[in-house]
């Protein structure tokens, strides 16, 4: 099963010029695997996402869904999207709790179900000392953890990740890149995540779409070697292993034009 | 505190070089005022301006929070800028007399005066509100597919509060400026009234001792109700 975009276009326009993002992008993304998206600045990395996500519309183009259906006009359609944005998103006035249950308020879920949902998932990640407390009182860490359970708790078809570590100290993205690759680890969902490190590109994916930011946007898949252990010390570590030396020197001839 | 003891202070010393008539003390103006109340004639005429700044100010507050969130929805409230910028320009005694002479002397015609002063000051309030909404919370709005009341209550709402509470505390003391204004214009009950007919009859005590009676109602209203709700609501800052 598959998430098929055809001839995708979009372009930014203000009342100077028209910016080019996306110029007629063809890309298959298999469910159940895990991408990264790595390239320069402002070539469309982050406006895929939003494609993907509906949050914004796209010029022209097709996307096909799972079994083939056209769901260019619905999006985001019937699929379910969870998103963590770069930097913080949580509501700053609702506490833990209601910022995980506002997720779930277009799941047909009862009051006990949706309380029981939020429970474990907070559990899950031991942050459930957390659930009454507004976000002012979290770390910056703790409250991308929680954003990461909200993305999750809506046992999402695609999860869609945009630089989720780029405002966090190494100790608190250390703990995310853990929480992340061992929650998507099991579940069967399209993961697409954006990063300007070719580190972490390589730590929390094994395929790896290059933007070279040309027009028409050209992609080149890279499929890595590595498979991370997922220890504290791992993904510090994993710059001395010759087989990752060799990806990011890959991943940097790939982007250039 | 420091400043309102001064006040009372030069008020004191002015009511000593002036004779009562003229400058009444702060002392024969708080007994009159308590003499109103206990006397029974104070509530019945409060209760008449209350409700008439009641009725008004929560119409006028409804219609623009209903207007502005769904014009929102549709096109850019500084389309509709130069309507309310009319609106706001036209001075409270117009409405006051266009309403006591299209409907005449009667209750209705003051809650309208109040409903249209307020309107476009509300709607100028909401607006900006509306625009300076957090455009990366709409998206995750967008995301998790949030619509209809959870949207409201737990969105647009709680962003709305920072002006709600700067209008409510203006548009309160403005509704009963307006509504006491046409008390003295229209009819034969309220607090306007009453501060007329102690004009009438010369009484500067009378007079001071019904606005007193208001200004203290609008403290208490402040203390007891506006600042707690608010401290409630912005209970999630950090302060």
């Amino acid at each position: 099963m598959q998430l098929i975009l055809r001839k995708v276009n979009k372009s930014y326009k203000n009342t100077q010029s028209i910016s080019r993002v996306i110029h007629n992008l063809n890309i298959n993304l298999n469910i159940g695997d895990t991408y990264c998206l790595f390239g320069p600045s402002g070539c469309g990395k982050t406006t895929l996402l939003n494609i993907i996500s509906g949050i914004i519309k796209f010029d022209s183009g097709n996307i096909l869904w799972k079994d083939g259906k056209e769901i260019t006009r619905y999006l985001p359609g019937n699929k379910k999207v969870g998103y963590l944005f770069q930097g913080i998103q949580l509501f700053p006035w609702l506490n833990v709790q209601d910022n995980l249950a506002i997720a779930l308020s277009s799941l047909n879920l009862s009051k006990r179900q949706r309380g029981d949902l939020i429970i474990d998932n907070l559990k899950s990640l031991d942050l459930i000392k957390y659930i009454y407390k507004y976000p002012y009182s979290l770390s910056q860490g703790q409250q991308q953890r929680i954003a990461l359970v909200r993305a999750l708790i809506i046992n999402p078809d695609i999860l869609l990740l945009d630089e989720p570590f780029s405002h966090l100290d190494e100790e608190a993205a250390q703990k995310l890149r853990e929480d992340l690759t061992r929650l998507i680890e099991d579940k069967k969902i399209l993961t697409l995540y954006v990063t300007h490190n070719p580190y972490e590109a390589i730590y929390m994916s094994n395929k790896i779409i290059v933007f070279n930011g040309d027009t028409p946007t050209k992609i080149a898949l890279l499929q890595t070697k590595y498979k991370p252990k997922k220890s504290v010390n791992n993904y510090l570590d994993i710059s001395s292993d010759p087989e990752v030396v060799r990806s990011v020197k890959k991943l940097y001839k790939l982007t250039r034009k | 505190m420091l400043p309102l003891i001064l006040i009372l202070l030069i008020w004191h010393l002015a009511s000593l070089k002036y004779p009562d008539s003229l400058i009444p003390s702060p002392f024969q103006v708080m007994s009159r005022a308590y003499y109103l109340v206990i006397s029974g004639r104070f509530l019945p005429h409060f209760l008449a301006t209350l409700t008439r700044v009641s009725l008004g100010f929560t119409g006028a507050f409804t219609t623009a929070l209903v207007f502005s969130i769904i014009l929102s929805n549709f096109f850019q409230l500084k389309e509709v800028s130069s309507v309310i910028t009319i609106l706001n320009m036209i001075p409270s005694i117009i409405w006051i007399f266009i309403f006591i002479i299209v409907i005449g002397p009667f209750s209705s015609a003051i809650i309208a005066s109040i409903y249209m002063n307020s309107l476009p000051r509300f709607i100028n309030y909401f607006r900006s509100g509306i625009n300076n909404f957090d455009q990366s919370l709409a998206k995750i709005t967008q995301v998790y597919k949030i619509k209809g009341a959870s949207k409201f209550l737990s969105v647009t709402l709680p962003q709305l509060w920072v002006v709600i509470f700067p209008s409510i505390r203006n548009e309160i003391a403005n509704a009963w400026k307006v509504a006491i204004i046409s008390e003295v214009f229209g009819v034969g009950t309220g607090i306007g009234y009453q501060i007329y007919y102690s004009f009438g009859i010369f009484s500067v005590r009378d007079v001071l001792a019904w606005a007193t009676l208001f200004i203290l109602f609008v403290l208490i209203l402040e203390i007891v109700l506006i600042r707690p709700l608010e401290k409630w609501t912005f209970r999630w800052k950090n302060i």
